[in-house]
Order: structure tokens, then C-alpha cells, then sequence
């Protein structure tokens, strides 16, 4: 299921980009917005970085790399990232020169450890785990676009082992640890 | 694109909202976070002393009581409802969780089981499983309950509780095993002796040592579904409890012939058994 909708963030990101691209008129500069990206948290890292760009007025995507400490993980743990947000909802200006935009959205992440694996290690029959090192979240989000160059992410990302719990399985149940997790992000158009 | 608000108000609002989203939610770094606040340290050993400060519970018929669950991965609430219907039966000495507390060995579903557990006015003492020894498992278990093979002496009774997780690392101690059962010992792992991550082998020495041993019983999780298995071999009862979802959970009574009885409940348990 995660290698499916893996490949379906992949095909979508490229299909979108290629679109951006096939849309502008011969000998025409690329008007795909394309930002450099940096965020804390919503699982993808205590700090990370990475490449954004605007491929339609309603898709948006990042790729990147985050790093979380050993002081959190056990051991120093480096995640790619693959962001995906849909811009559904209308965007609302509250000045000349910020504008937000609700988003939602669908992110992988892919850690490295020696305690996380992809492919299934030998001595279990196929299947009898998924990919410890792979997982999914739901975002919620905020992009706040501030003046020409700056945008601002706001986002709360739910991780696919919270859904089960919250959906189907939280009457008589207020976990201590709020569901999913806030990411705080700054893009600064190139 | 509308106009929703005129600055000042637009900055009022907008940050107003965004420290009502930060304070309501956590700021987790990633999904394999490993550190475990000090409330949920340790439980094992909090949980033992609790016992221990406690005198056993034995009805007049010599009946000793006590209460397990399997496998509560994904369920919390499921988990939450059994050990608060097991918490309302005044004759269970302590309960046995017998692995599986989570699906992906996450610290955030082990946070969900030991908000239960810590909860719990009757003593919880866990098995480690499978499921809670995957990703950063093992060191989120470690710190939050302790030791992974250990024994309760209670009431003259011993209870082995014991990892027997072969997949996830790497052996089987079979010595320790050998070195903490004698005729008064249940024991209490994950996987139970039957062909899964045990070779014929495996299994064929494991089962020799309880035998040897002449143990009361074997209490293990893993295979439950909806339904729970009993068997016995060589005279000494098996059992795997149904996994919890579904406030599923059994209550063991060990009687004054020594003999088993387990009674399986689903939500609430019958009366007879208080």
C-alpha cells in the first residue's frame, strides 16, 4: 500500500511538473515557482531542508532531507521527505502582501537507521511486516505567502499509525500524546 | 482571491490562530522518536512494588485469580476498556499483558499502553512482542518497563516472563528459561510453542524443559484472532488469549488443586467469576 501511493506522489509530482513545464509558450522562461525550503518537525526532521515548487495553482511539492539528533531518535536519524499539498480551498488575502492558502496534503518519509529496514529482513515470510523505514502522514496546512519572496508553512501531519486509532478505535480514549505533530516551514522563492 | 480582513486585525488573527495550533499539538521531530518521559519509566519495577506491597488475594476455596490480555496493538481504547473492566473485579491479583502493545514499535502507541497502565489501580507486567521490538521497539521497551526476561514470586506461585521474540532478536534463550521454572511456574511469553518462528527443533527443546520442569502452565499472545486456543501437552495446558481488539481479555484461576481455569470475556466478564 505505501509503495503505491509512493509511486503514485512520485508520478503525480512529475506529471504536474511536466505539465507546469509544457504550458509555457516556446522560448518563454519557466514560470514554475520554485522555492528553497526549510522546517522543524511534523516527523520530518528537527530541522530539515529542501526543494519546493508551485506546479498549478492547486499543487504544490517538496522533496528534501531532515535530520533528527540522537538526543531524540537513539541514534542520529536522516529522512528524505516527499511533500505533496493540494490547494483546494480559496485563498484568503488579509493584506496587500500576505495571502494564506489551506492546503492538504500527503507526505512520505524515509529514515535510515540501523533498526529500520525497506526490504524485509530474511528471516521473515514476505509481507509479515511493512517497511519499518517507510511511513505516511496526513497534513493539514497553512501556506502563507509573504510578500514576492517568502511563503510560510504551517501544518499539523497525522501519521498513518495514528489514523486507525483516531478514526475507528478512539471512544472512551484521550491519548496523553496529541495525535500527529506541528511542522513549521519557510520557503524563499528562487 | 477574497479580502477577509484589513491589517492589523489580519496579523491579530493569523497569529492568534497559529499559537492555538502549536499549543494544541506536539512538535515531534520524527516518527522514531525514542525518548520517554520519566512518568512512564520504569513501569516493570513500579509495577512490582505496587504487587508486592500488597497481600495476595485468595478467596476461601484457595482460588488465585488473575487477569490477561493480548496483543492490544492499534486498540487503545479497546486496551482502556479491558483493564478498566478488569479493575472493577476485586479478586485479581495483577494483570499479565502478554506483548504486541504495539503495531510498529512507535513511542507514541507505547505512550497510549502505558497511559492504561498507569492508570490501573491492579498491577500490569508485560511480555515484550513481536510488534513492540520492530523500528526502535527494543529501546522504547527497555526504558519503559525494563527488564525483558524476569520473574514475579507471588502468593508461592512463579511467573517467568519471558521474550521469546526469536525474529527480532535473534535467539531464544533457552537458558534462562531452563534456569527459572520449577513445578510452582506459569509461564508467560509472546509467542506460544507451536510452528511459527520456532523450528520443530526449537520447539522440541522448549517444550522438553517445561515438561522437566512440570510448569502449571504456559500463557502466550501472538496467535489470538478472535478466538483463543487451549491445549495441553505432556498434561501441562496451553494457552493463547484472543487478541483484545474488541475488549477482549481472559481471567486465570489457578484453584487449591492447582488446577487452571480460564475464563474468557469479551467487555464485561460473567459475575460468577467475582
Amino acid at each position: 500500500m505505501k509503495l503505491f501511493v509512493l509511486l503514485l506522489s512520485l508520478v503525480s509530482t512529475i506529471s504536474f511538473a511536466s505539465e507546469s513545464m509544457y504550458a509555457l509558450a516556446p522560448g518563454s522562461e519557466l514560470e514554475t515557482p520554485y522555492y528553497g525550503q526549510v522546517q522543524s518537525f511534523g516527523f520530518q526532521g528537527t530541522v530539515a531542508v529542501g526543494l519546493s515548487a508551485d506546479f498549478s495553482s492547486w499543487y504544490s511539492g517538496s522533496i528534501g532531507v531532515g535530520y533528527s539528533p540522537s538526543s531524540v531518535t537513539g541514534q542520529d536519524i536522516f529522512n528524505g521527505f516527499l511533500q505533496n499539498r493540494f490547494l483546494f480551498l480559496p485563498d484568503y488575502a488579509i493584506s496587500e502582501n500576505i495571502v494564506m492558502s489551506p492546503y492538504l496534503g500527503l507526505s512520505m518519509i524515509f529514515g535510515t537507521s540501523d533498526d529500520l529496514f525497506y526490504q524485509l529482513p530474511e528471516q521473515y515470510s514476505p509481507s509479515y511486516y511493512p517497511p519499518t523505514a517507510l511511513r505516511m502522514t496526513l497534513d493539514f496546512g497553512l501556506s502563507m505567502t509573504l510578500g514576492e519572496r517568502y511563503s510560510g508553512l504551517l501544518q499539523w501531519s497525522l501519521l498513518d499509525s495514528e489514523v486507525p486509532p483516531l478514526v475507528f478505535h478512539s471512544e472512551g480514549f484521550k491519548p496523553i500524546n496529541q495525535y500527529g505533530s506541528v511542522l513549521l516551514g519557510l520557503r524563499y522563492r528562487l | 482571491m477574497n479580502t477577509l480582513l484589513k491589517y492589523p486585525l489580519g496579523y491579530v488573527l493569523i497569529i492568534s490562530l497559529c499559537s492555538i495550533f502549536i499549543n494544541a499539538c506536539s512538535m515531534e521531530s520524527s516518527p522514531w522518536d525514542v525518548n520517554v518521559d520519566a512518568e512512564y519509566q520504569d513501569l516493570t519495577r513500579k509495577h512490582l512494588d505496587a504487587l508486592y506491597a500488597r497481600d495476595p488475594i485468595v478467596n476461601d476455596d484457595g482460588d488465585f485469580t488473575f487477569a490477561i490480555v493480548g496483543d492490544p496493538q492499534g486498540t487503545p481504547a479497546d486496551f482502556k476498556a479491558a483493564i478498566d473492566e478488569i479493575n472493577r473485579h476485586d479478586n485479581v491479583n495483577f494483570i499479565l499483558i502478554l506483548g504486541d502493545m504495539t503495531d510498529y514499535g512507535l513511542l507514541h502507541e507505547y505512550e497510549w499502553a502505558a497511559q492504561v497502565i498507569v492508570e490501573s489501580s491492579v498491577p500490569v507486567l508485560t511480555v515484550i512482542g513481536n510488534h513492540d521490538a520492530i523500528s526502535h521497539g527494543k529501546d522504547i521497551y527497555t526504558d519503559m518497563f525494563g527488564p525483558l526476561d524476569y520473574v514475579i514470586e507471588y502468593a508461592g506461585f512463579r511467573f517467568a516472563m519471558w521474550n521469546n521474540n526469536l525474529y527480532e532478536f535473534g535467539v531464544t534463550n533457552f537458558e534462562w528459561l531452563k534456569n527459572n521454572l520449577d513445578e510452582n511456574t506459569i509461564v508467560a511469553s509472546h509467542v506460544p510453542p507451536v510452528q511459527d518462528m520456532h523450528n520443530a527443533e526449537q520447539l522440541d527443546e522448549w517444550l522438553a524443559i517445561n515438561r522437566d520442569k512440570q510448569i502449571l502452565g504456559s500463557l502466550h499472545g501472538h496467535r489470538g484472532g478472535k478466538n483463543s486456543f487451549y491445549w495441553e501437552t505432556d498434561e501441562t495446558p496451553y494457552y493463547v488469549v484472543a487478541r483484545n481488539r474488541g475488549e477482549r481479555f481472559a481471567i486465570v484461576t489457578i484453584d487449591s488443586e492447582r488446577e487452571i481455569n480460564i475464563l474468557e470475556c469479551t467487555g464485561k466478564c460473567p459475575e460468577e467469576v467475582e
